[in-house]
């Protein structure tokens, strides 16, 4: 029989979104509690959209074998140097023989030499331990004791061999109404009106991050104001007060966008000198969400769309 | 090639080098320089490529030395890590 949504989703239901990623962490939860294993995850999705808290949720409904709950440790993979190091200041320090659960966040930066040791450590098959040995030590993984998940934004530079060691957990774009009630749920003690809300979920860039920091300035806002409402004057106001644009977009998208609006169209590297920026950068940082809202295409030469236009009119 | 110049005579003239000609050396083992050295001889003359041949030699063996060493400050290096333990949820 198909598992009911609404049981599925019991352990994440307070989170908002990502359906698909709170049924398979759900999913991944029950088989935990049914055979104390979990298989190694790798959470994947753009910056902001909540794989880290996702990752902790995880990890607090892990319980250990006395059913106590299993401490967390996060880890920046980009301050790991070497295997001697981790298992030095991690491994013995904090993993070895205790229940916890280890979260590598930005796991494409692990070190070249730890990511071939967990070649060999995450290749279980059958079994739920495994004795990794170095420099004439050897170390035990017990995966009923320890949990691990990686997470990153950049798959594409993970090891490929490790990469097909772990279970994918995809993450999406959140919705303008997902957006929205993120607002909503960090301004507690605030009532919106729907217009101000749809405005405002709109200048968040479908980020959840941004959308919590968007909860914050909207909170200093209404105490200044002392006020506990938000409506399309406020909404107003507050875009006069931190220069918000339209649509979330920065200054610098802003100025990419009245270039092409004057000249047509042009290449990165007229755009690169007017703006004085690198074409790297151009590519990487600023036209990425231009392209993804349909403000700019690139066909050979960058160029504006109706949608680009329509924008740029706004603005001025 | 060179243009070779030649004498009156027809035979090809003598090149002058700028060189002077090293002197020729022989190969001796410390124990044998130590039986021919008597008591007084406190200083005995080594090429200058000879020593220099030895001070690269002993900076390969430092820059291993060194390659540890960074290694061991490598691993004083901290790694960033948050532990929550979930007691007061």
């Amino acid at each position: 029989m198909p598992l009911q949504t609404s049981t599925m989703n019991n352990y994440f239901s307070h989170l908002i979104g990502q359906e698909n990623v709170k049924k398979k962490l759900n999913f991944y939860l029950k088989a935990y509690n049914a055979t104390s294993t979990c298989p190694f995850l790798n959470l994947v999705g753009a910056k902001g959209l909540g794989k880290t808290l996702f990752a902790k949720e995880f990890a607090k409904n892990l319980k250990n074998k006395d059913g106590a709950k299993r401490p967390f440790l996060e880890l920046n993979c980009s301050t790991i140097k070497n295997n001697e190091q981790f298992f030095e200041q991690i491994f013995i320090p904090i993993i070895m023989n205790n229940e916890i659960t280890i979260l590598f966040d930005e796991a494409h930066a692990l070190p070249k030499d730890l990511t071939m040791a967990f070649l060999t450590i995450f290749n279980t098959e059958k079994t739920n331990t495994k004795d990794f040995t170095f420099e004439d030590q050897t170390f035990t993984f017990d995966f009923t004791k320890q949990t691990f998940i990686f997470a990153t934004t950049e798959s594409d530079k993970l090891f490929p061999p490790l990469k097909d060691r772990l279970t994918t957990v995809d993450f999406e774009q959140y919705s303008s109404d997902n957006l929205g009630e993120i607002v909503k749920l960090n301004c507690d003690g605030i009532n919106f009106s729907d217009e101000g809300l749809k405005l405002l979920s709109s200048t968040v860039r479908g980020n959840a991050r941004n959308a919590v920091m968007r909860s914050k300035e909207i909170t200093l806002y209404c105490e200044s104001e002392n006020q506990n409402t938000f409506e399309l004057q406020d909404f107003n106001n507050l875009v006069d007060l931190l220069g918000i644009l339209p649509e979330g977009i920065t200054c610098t998208e802003k100025q990419i966008l009245q270039i092409l609006a004057d000249r047509g169209s042009c290449k990165l590297q007229t755009l690169s000198a007017v703006t004085g920026l690198s074409p790297t950068a151009l590519r990487r940082d600023h036209e990425v969400y231009l392209l993804r809202r349909n403000f700019i295409q690139i066909d050979g030469e960058r160029k504006i769309t109706k949608n680009g236009l329509n924008l740029v009119k706004n603005i001025i | 090639m060179k243009k070779i110049s030649l004498n009156k005579d027809g035979t090809p003239r003598r090149r002058r080098h700028s060189k002077s000609a090293a002197a020729p050396t022989v190969s001796l083992s410390i124990e044998e320089i130590a039986k021919l050295a008597s008591d007084q001889v406190l200083k005995i003359p080594v090429s200058e490529d000879w020593v220099k041949g030895r001070l690269y030699a002993n900076y390969l063996v430092n820059k291993t030395t060194s390659h540890d060493f960074s290694e061991a400050q490598s691993v004083e290096d901290k790694i960033e890590y948050a532990l929550t333990d979930f007691d007061d949820e």
